[in-house]
């Protein structure tokens, strides 16, 4: 049964771990600290043990109850475990501020982390209960309780980014006061929300719950070639030189700046690798590039982003071909993010970043053959874990690779680290839909190991028959290991053959398992694709493919959804927020969260430039949000992607904003743009608050905001700040109306339409924005300028400029 | 002491100083042995093996299975439920039981000592490291029998003793009909350690085991002639000794 188990300090003590974080908010950010009237903490737990629910209960009470110091409520399990009404209001009424405005922090670890605390709950719980089931799972997390009747959702968020929650490691979400006083949180559906699989001890591998590449019955007893095999493993050389270790920097700067502990220097370096690359780019770093991703799980894709900048064209052109094509070598996504902006100088920016892949792109080349052909199939490379460091024979490995192809030997090749030999076969489809026969003589042990399990280093190949004996004598002249182990055929059968007799076999269309998904209409898809109506532009030319709820730069993995979406720094002037979004595990999509991203990508000042989307299966109501968010705020959504995929029965989405760092003082345009727009002057030292809120920092209504123009702090206003009024007015030819004095300690012009001064100036009130009212914009082009005598001169805006 | 008693150091994940038990231990007398959670298990220590085997049982401190559920509750859990030890049967025959520190909780948690009290986190919620002064009360505690004010340090988060606020005055009642507070601080008075009617289990938040020696004082070379001297937690081992001896 599910059950959730909330632990805190009964109202007769006081919580020292919550007034340790107060502590803390009150050095840092006082004006909120005042904010929050009391607070407490609670332990949450999510469970679901396999048990009947009075051994339940009785393992919750024993393990969770201190009966002197704690309440803990759960629900409905534990009739009134704590005060009058057994719920978190027992808790709230001991808040001195009644009724009050409560507010929830939760946050609990992620899916794929381990939980070390939930271990030791699991282990108490079933020692009390004296069994153990490898169904039972706990997931562990906090609750902050929070009472303040001005607390904003920014706030909230700052709080739980800053002082609650670690973002890499846990999430958290906000819940409100009805949230906290209902019962619902306490249902199963809503436990078992947060709950990860068994099968996701290590890592989350939530698609597996759907992926069609894992077909319920499998078509093939694979169970019956078991006890045929034995043991054999390719051997591995013994005398492979070590390569110098400058060759290979790039390679090694790319792992060794992924570190967690230095994300910002990840970033410097990975720009300036980039760079490096771009200026030095020749034969050897466009192989080392190959190698690279040869070596990198098949779930990495290639951001190219295209910036207008200062370098010569042709060597940008070079570069540009060589990225194509080491992307067609070797199936890596590319993904091209636009970043134009007039005006802004920038230098060209490639960055590598990963994203999970349902399926192998390698495995879906771009052109399908008509025909089938007979090849052989070899695996090449090693089982070993270690050995992924083994550069030397990765060189040596991509030098035949390379051989091969010139030489016309190679027909496909499958790229298997990471997958098992079943799911390498299974995605090979377009060269092996004519069928195939695997021999499993003197090689059973090894199709054992690697039927079900990954094999970690390595290709399937398909050799061209005639150029065998050529490519063996590579492979043995380099020390590569390879393995023989079957042939394709055009037979359109599956065919496991020992000692010439067929031990097992199957169609082809049984095993790639056609049937079932020719059956599965669409209509069972849980809601209409975006793009089954709407006319199909063409789709782009690499696929990508897009995880649930993780997006990995290698070899970190960093987690984002729609309540968490990442920001990384490609280069040092932009900024890059990524969001993935699936049904599979989040709730919904609403225009607040995109509204997040943006803020969380304009925190550190900038504007945003561009927003790219990508879809899987996309639905028609994230678009919708997509269309009013570019309504509303005039970014231009640029779709970069999409795909429609019947077969997988799950939507996802990508969404990639790109922020350019600027000066504080471009926020916005300059111009000043509508008749009787209100004029306001905030003060612009960067400590000011009114910086921090026009940068995005504090606040929510920027968006109101029509104009922003920098002043600069002079003595004489007839000289900059006339001027630069002026510049404001004289492209739409517009005027205004001002009162100004004399001395001008600098800071912005804004101007706010009348409907939304209310808003902002109650915004700039509550956050302790200084602000002016200055004037107002006239029709008429002239400058009329009220002195602090009350005199009044009118200026021609065009006599001015 | 002429024929040695035994004394079992139960450690478990996270525990810390057994090695000073089996020294200030071995270093009056008992033959004491370190069994972890798992060795308990192995070796199937019931409670009438416990009885038969050991004189003493010291359940130590330190961060016990990180203090989840609460310092020293998982440790009482597995006591209770998985060895399905009675410490108060184990103390009614013959047997010494000292908790420190978490261990003390641990002895809260199995209700040793009532229900109505337990530990709870101090104010500052961070860990305290320093001495303080003990100063025991009364002479039914065989752990702290004739001895004086003593010194000992203190590193643990939860250190405030507290009783159940709904039962206040019967609990507070109870500690003193029955006499369950022997240590208290000396200054604020506040309670430091507990011991059972019988006197035989023993559970106090300083730890005896870090001062054995008198070097071990923060301010022992201030006093450098007495350098070589037992430390004021070592007498708490000579007094189970001599008790065992009788």
């Amino acid at each position: 049964m599910f059950c959730r188990v909330e632990t805190g300090f009964k109202t007769d003590f006081t919580d020292p771990e919550a007034e340790q974080i107060l502590r803390k908010i009150r050095e840092i950010h006082p004006s909120l600290s005042e904010k929050i009237r009391w607070t407490r903490k609670l332990k949450v737990t999510w469970m679901e043990i396999d048990a009947p629910r009075d051994k339940v209960v009785h393992a919750i009470q024993a393990a969770f109850k201190n009966r002197v110091t704690d309440w803990v409520f759960t629900g409905d399990l534990l009739p009134s475990a704590a005060g009058a009404t057994g719920t978190l209001y027992d808790l709230m009424q001991e808040s001195p501020f009644r009724p009050g405005v409560f507010h929830g922090i939760e946050k609990r670890k992620r899916l794929s982390v381990h939980d070390e605390d939930a271990l030791v709950i699991l282990d108490a719980v079933q020692t009390i209960m004296g069994r153990k089931s490898p169904e039972d799972r706990v997931v562990t997390g906090e609750l902050l309780l929070m009472e303040g009747a001005r607390l904003i959702q920014s706030d909230l968020e700052w709080v739980a980014r800053n002082w609650f929650a670690r973002e890499q490691t846990e999430s958290w979400s906000l819940l409100s006061e009805e949230e906290l006083k209902r019962n619902s949180r306490f249902q199963g559906e809503q436990v078992a929300k947060y709950l990860a699989s068994p099968q996701l001890a290590v890592r989350s591998k939530l698609l597996q719950f759907r992926s069609p590449s894992r077909p319920q019955d499998l078509p093939i007893q694979w169970s019956r070639i078991n006890e045929l095999l034995r043991a054999r493993l390719p051997d591995r050389t013994a005398k492979a030189p070590l390569c110098q270790g400058d060759e290979w920097s790039f390679i090694s700067d790319m792992r060794f700046s992924s570190s967690k502990l230095q994300l910002e220097s990840l970033i410097q370096t990975e720009f300036q690798l980039c760079r490096h690359q771009l200026e030095h780019f020749d034969q050897k770093g466009e192989m080392r590039l190959q190698t690279l991703l040869g070596v990198l799980p098949e779930k990495n894709r290639l951001w190219r982003s295209e910036i207008e900048g200062e370098s010569p064209l042709k060597v940008r052109d070079d570069f540009e071909s060589a990225i194509e094509r080491v992307a067609e070598s070797t199936n890596t996504p590319v993904a091209v993010m636009k970043v134009l902006e007039e005006g802004h100088e920038s230098l060209p920016a490639y960055f590598w970043t990963g994203s999970v892949s349902l399926f192998n792109p390698g495995l879906l080349p771009p052109n399908p053959r008509e025909t089938g052909s007979i090849s052989e199939l070899l695996f090449v490379g090693y089982s070993d874990q270690g050995l992924l460091r083994n550069l030397t024979y990765l060189s040596e490995l991509k030098s035949v690779f390379r051989h091969a192809i010139q030489g016309e030997a190679l027909d496909f090749s499958i790229h298997a680290s990471g997958r098992s030999l079943l799911q390498c076969l299974k995605g090979g489809k377009s060269h092996l839909q004519y069928g195939m026969d695997l021999q499993i003589d003197g090689v059973q042990e090894w199709f054992k190991r690697f039927f079900e399990s990954g094999l970690s280093l390595g290709f399937i190949w398909g050799i061209n028959p005639d150029k065998r004996e050529w490519v063996f004598h590579e492979l043995g002249l380099r020390g590569v290991p390879f393995l023989s182990f079957g042939t394709t055929t055009l037979t359109g059968d599956v065919r496991i053959l020992e000692g010439g007799s067929v031990k097992a076999g199957a169609t082809i269309q049984e095993f790639f398992g056609l049937d079932s998904s020719e059956s599965r209409g669409e209509e069972s898809l849980l809601e209409e694709p975006l793009f089954l109506q709407e006319d199909r532009r063409q789709p782009s030319r690499f696929r990508n493919r897009f995880a649930t709820e993780e997006l990995i730069l290698k070899p970190e993995v960093f987690h984002t959804s729609v309540a968490t979406p990442i920001v990384i720094r490609p280069s040092l002037d932009s900024w890059s927020g990524l969001m993935v979004l699936s049904d599979l595990v989040d709730q919904g999509f609403s225009s607040e969260h995109l509204d997040y991203l943006l803020r969380k990508c304009t925190a550190m000042g900038g504007q945003i430039n561009s927003i790219q989307v990508s879809y899987l299966n996309g639905l028609r109501e994230w678009s919708k949000v997509l269309k009013k968010v570019e309504r509303e705020y005039g970014i231009q959504v640029t779709e970069i992607e999409y795909a429609h995929e019947p077969d997988i029965q799950a939507h996802w989405m990508a969404i990639q904003v790109v922020a350019k760092v600027s000066d504080i003082r471009t926020v916005r345009t300059e111009e000043l743009k509508f008749v009787q727009d209100r004029i306001y002057w905030l003060p612009g030292d960067f400590e000011q608050p009114g910086t921090r809120w026009l940068a995005g920092f504090e606040g929510r209504y920027q968006t109101g905001l029509h104009s922003a123009v920098a002043i600069e702090s002079t003595a004489d206003a007839s000289k900059g700040v006339v001027d630069a009024l002026s510049f404001a007015l004289k492209k739409r030819k517009l005027g205004a109306e001002v009162r100004l004095q004399h001395h001008f300690p600098g800071g912005f012009f804004v101007s706010v339409s009348e409907n939304e001064r209310y808003a902002i100036e109650e915004e700039w009130r509550v956050l302790g924005v200084e602000f002016e009212f200055v004037g107002r914009v006239t029709s008429t082009p002239y400058l009329v300028i009220r002195n602090e005598a009350d005199q009044v001169e009118t200026l021609s805006i065009e006599d001015l400029l | 002491m002429s024929s040695k008693y035994r004394a079992l150091i139960l450690s478990a994940p996270g525990s810390r100083g057994e090695r000073h038990f089996e020294h200030g231990l071995n270093s009056v007398g008992f033959d004491s042995e370190i069994l972890s959670v798992a060795d308990i298990l192995d070796y199937r220590i019931d409670l009438d093996q416990l009885c038969l085997k050991y004189k003493v049982l010291i359940v130590t401190g330190g961060n016990t299975y990180s203090s989840v559920l609460g310092g020293g509750k998982m440790f009482a859990i597995k006591m209770q439920h998985l060895f399905r030890w009675n410490l108060l049967k184990f103390a009614e025959r013959g047997g010494l039981v000292l908790g420190v520190g978490t261990g003390f909780q641990a002895l809260l948690h199995m209700n040793v000592f009532g229900d109505d009290f337990t530990l709870r986190i101090n104010e500052s919620a961070q860990t305290e490291s320093r001495w303080v002064k003990a100063v025991p009360i009364g002479n039914r505690c065989i752990w702290l029998k004739e001895m004086g004010t003593i010194e000992l340090p203190l590193n643990q988060k939860d250190t405030e003793f507290v009783i159940e606020p709904g039962a206040f005055v019967e609990a507070k009642g109870k500690i003193e009909r029955l006499g369950l507070a022997c240590l208290k601080t000396g200054e604020q008075e506040k309670i430091i350690g507990l011991c059972d009617p019988s006197g035989r289990i023993f559970g106090l938040t300083p730890h005896p085991e870090y001062f054995l020696n008198w070097t071990n004082a923060e301010d022992w070379f201030m006093n450098p002639t007495r350098a070589a001297a037992p430390g004021q937690g070592y007498a708490i081992f000579e007094n189970a000794a001599k008790y065992c001896e009788q």
